[in-house]
């Protein structure tokens, strides 16, 4: 299958913060997911991925180009929208509209109003007008109405009610009914990734943790409880992360098909939520 | 490319468009003195257009240049497009300068002077050597570092020549100017090479500030 | 065809999908030859992840109960019919195995187990 997008050992150093030797691949016809806390480095790959930010090292290919070489060609077919607005506050939707579909060679002005219309936009509103949410909408009827192959959203559900939320879900899956199309999409609201991605990519302090099959991933973690006298067993273990209180232990533990047979008894396996993944990836052991 | 323009055109404010017509009031009382004021008022209008296109916060100033960066052009014609739309903004300066002084030739019968063409080439050039010193500026820092820099000079250059008309005899200034002028195409000729190749080496410098710019 | 997913069912997703489309076409409700919604559509319809529902059509079709034709879509797989006979006894099978185990774990005896069973199914 081929890659839409090929991240190889790229560096970023900004001013207090740096992003690693970050490498993964994402295959077209897919919904990917990038999450991690706050701070990660989530929005300063997706500037990179956009080209926004230059990168120090390493390589960045989309749809088998890099942007040194074709960074026209590679955003004539990306639909961006970013987690602030960075449309002209001043001007209605419908300027704004005007201002930017003449970048596109395949601006469809239909798909766009049918869009706006799903969306119960007012076209002839200033966009400072309007709220958080009504922007995210416009950003994303901007995003699609030009029929591109890869969608790239920076925490698209951050500031939309839950009622958007499921719809847009709705709209990404959508998207790739058609197979040569991706979504890679960045969030912090796990939930909405359990569901539709087909792959997860975790980062954590400006270096990726994982970037695996979400199917895979489940079969990789299991959420252990049981009693406390039994943290210092399951601790010899080496969880990923353990919460330890007076009445109770729960850890995350990776490698299961190796690890589950060692555990003692009286404890119970569950599936973890990719929440407590990365709960207990980011905090490590604590009690 | 044509969006490009078009995107500056559509996003100039009204105050851009309307501020020369509060410029117009001084100009129009000296101008009618007899002194061949289009190449200040063209030179400035344009130049006020052309910076002033680019007003907007720091913050929103970085979020249109992420959104422009985003879309599918590259750097380099971004940039590319600011030179060029400082021809665009040099055009509607004289357009609105023909408009105005046909609109005083029917409302008042005075005739405002059309310059010679050598004057207005003079215009263009003395325009772009101030957008020369804004964009680079623009692209280092941000719109109010350049803007407070750059419109010093003309402002200044404004000033003075108006401060000097009063000082000195009324038409004896401007006539020097005009005669010094003709006798030295010399001049005239190294002028606009010298403008040339600011503004060229002004657009490289820009290119290579903004290309490694992180947004 | 009918699929409900639980969040509350500790069992895979894409392993729900499979049993319920098993059950569907052991119990006749899905016949040959019937076709399928696509892998992308039913994710969308599930609000699914696609991977998830490739490997339920793939599993199924490994154990013979569709078919996929590229380009084409996923049928039902025809069955034959000792064989379908065979798949359904080892769905009951599986369910009495389920119940046994219950049964053993409370104590309830081959004999009683035996008469409840045949009292349900003469109701």
């Amino acid at each position: 299958m081929e890659n839409i997008m090929e991240v190889n050992g790229v560096s970023k150093g900004l001013k207090d913060f740096q992003l690693s030797n970050l490498s993964f691949d994402f295959k077209k016809g897919y919904i990917m997911g990038l999450i991690g806390p706050n701070g990660a480095g989530k929005s300063t790959l997706i500037r990179c991925l956009m080209d926004l930010a230059k990168i120090d090292s390493g390589e960045i290919k989309l749809f088998g180009m890099t942007h040194q070489e074709n960074t026209k060609d590679i955003k004539q077919r990306i639909g961006f929208v970013y987690d602030e607005s960075h449309f002209y506050e001043e001007f209605s939707l419908e300027k704004n509209k005007r201002i930017i579909a003449p970048f596109y060679k395949h601006w469809d002005d239909e798909t766009f109003y049918s869009y706006t219309k799903k969306f119960h936009l007012p076209l002839k509103m200033k966009l400072k007008h309007l709220s958080k949410g009504m922007k995210m909408k416009f950003a994303i009827a901007v995003a699609l109405a030009h029929h591109p192959e890869l969608i790239i959203l920076d925490e698209p559900t951050a500031g939309l009610d839950p009622v958007f939320r499921r719809e847009l879900l709705d709209i990404l899956l959508e998207i790739i009914q058609d197979d040569k199309k991706s979504v890679f999409f960045s969030t912090h609201i796990t939930t909405d990734l359990e569901q539709v991605a087909d792959f997860i990519t975790f980062m954590n302090n400006g270096e990726i943790i994982f970037s695996k099959e979400k199917d895979a991933i489940f079969e990789d973690y299991k959420i252990v409880k049981g009693p406390s006298e039994l943290a210092g067993e399951i601790q010899s273990l080496n969880p990923v992360g353990m919460r330890k209180t007076d009445v109770s232990i729960e850890a995350l533990i990776t490698d299961v098909h190796n690890v589950a047979p060692l555990l003692p008894q009286g404890v119970q396996l569950e599936r973890p939520t990719l929440e407590d993944i990365m709960y207990y990836t980011v905090k490590g052991i604590t009690s | 490319m044509k969006q490009l323009l078009l995107k500056d055109l559509y996003t100039q404010r009204l105050f851009g468009f309307l501020f020369p017509l509060i410029f117009i009031m001084p100009f129009y009382s000296i101008s009618l003195n007899g002194a061949n004021y289009i190449v200040v008022y063209v030179t400035y209008v344009a130049i006020w257009l052309s910076i002033y296109s680019n007003f907007g916060t720091a913050a929103s100033n970085r979020l249109g240049l992420k959104l422009l960066s985003s879309l599918p052009v590259t750097r380099k014609k971004l940039v590319q497009g600011k030179y060029c739309a400082a021809f665009m903004w040099w055009g509607i300066s004289l357009i609105s300068y023909g408009t105005i002084a046909s609109l005083i030739l029917i409302s008042t019968n005075n005739i405002l002077g059309w310059g010679t063409i050598l004057s207005l080439v003079l215009s263009l050039c003395l325009a772009f050597i101030i957008i020369s010193v804004f964009y680079p500026l623009y692209f280092l820092f941000n719109y109010q570092v350049a803007a407070g820099i750059t419109m010093v000079i003309p402002a200044l250059a404004f000033f003075g020549m108006t401060f000097s008309t009063v000082m000195y005899d009324e038409n004896s200034l401007p006539l020097q100017w005009e005669l010094f002028l003709i006798e030295n195409l010399l001049f005239y000729f190294l002028f606009i090479l010298v403008s040339m190749l600011i503004t060229f080496a002004s657009y490289r410098l820009s290119v290579a500030i903004f290309e490694k710019k992180d947004l | 065809m009918n699929i409900i997913i639980s969040n509350s069912n500790d069992q895979p997703i894409y392993n729900q999908i499979k049993e319920q489309i098993k059950e569907q076409i052991l119990r006749g409700e899905l016949a040959e030859k019937t076709t399928l919604p696509s892998i992308r559509k039913l994710a969308k319809d599930l609000q699914i992840s696609v991977i998830t529902t490739k490997r339920a059509y793939d599993e199924l079709e490994k154990e013979g109960f569709i078919e996929t034709f590229p380009g084409k879509g996923s049928f039902v797989a025809s069955q034959n019919h000792e064989l379908l006979k065979e798949k359904q006894l080892k769905l009951i099978e599986e369910k009495l195995s389920e119940i046994i185990e219950h049964s053993k774990a409370f104590n309830i005896n081959v004999d009683e187990l035996m008469q409840m069973l045949k009292l349900l199914y003469e109701e």
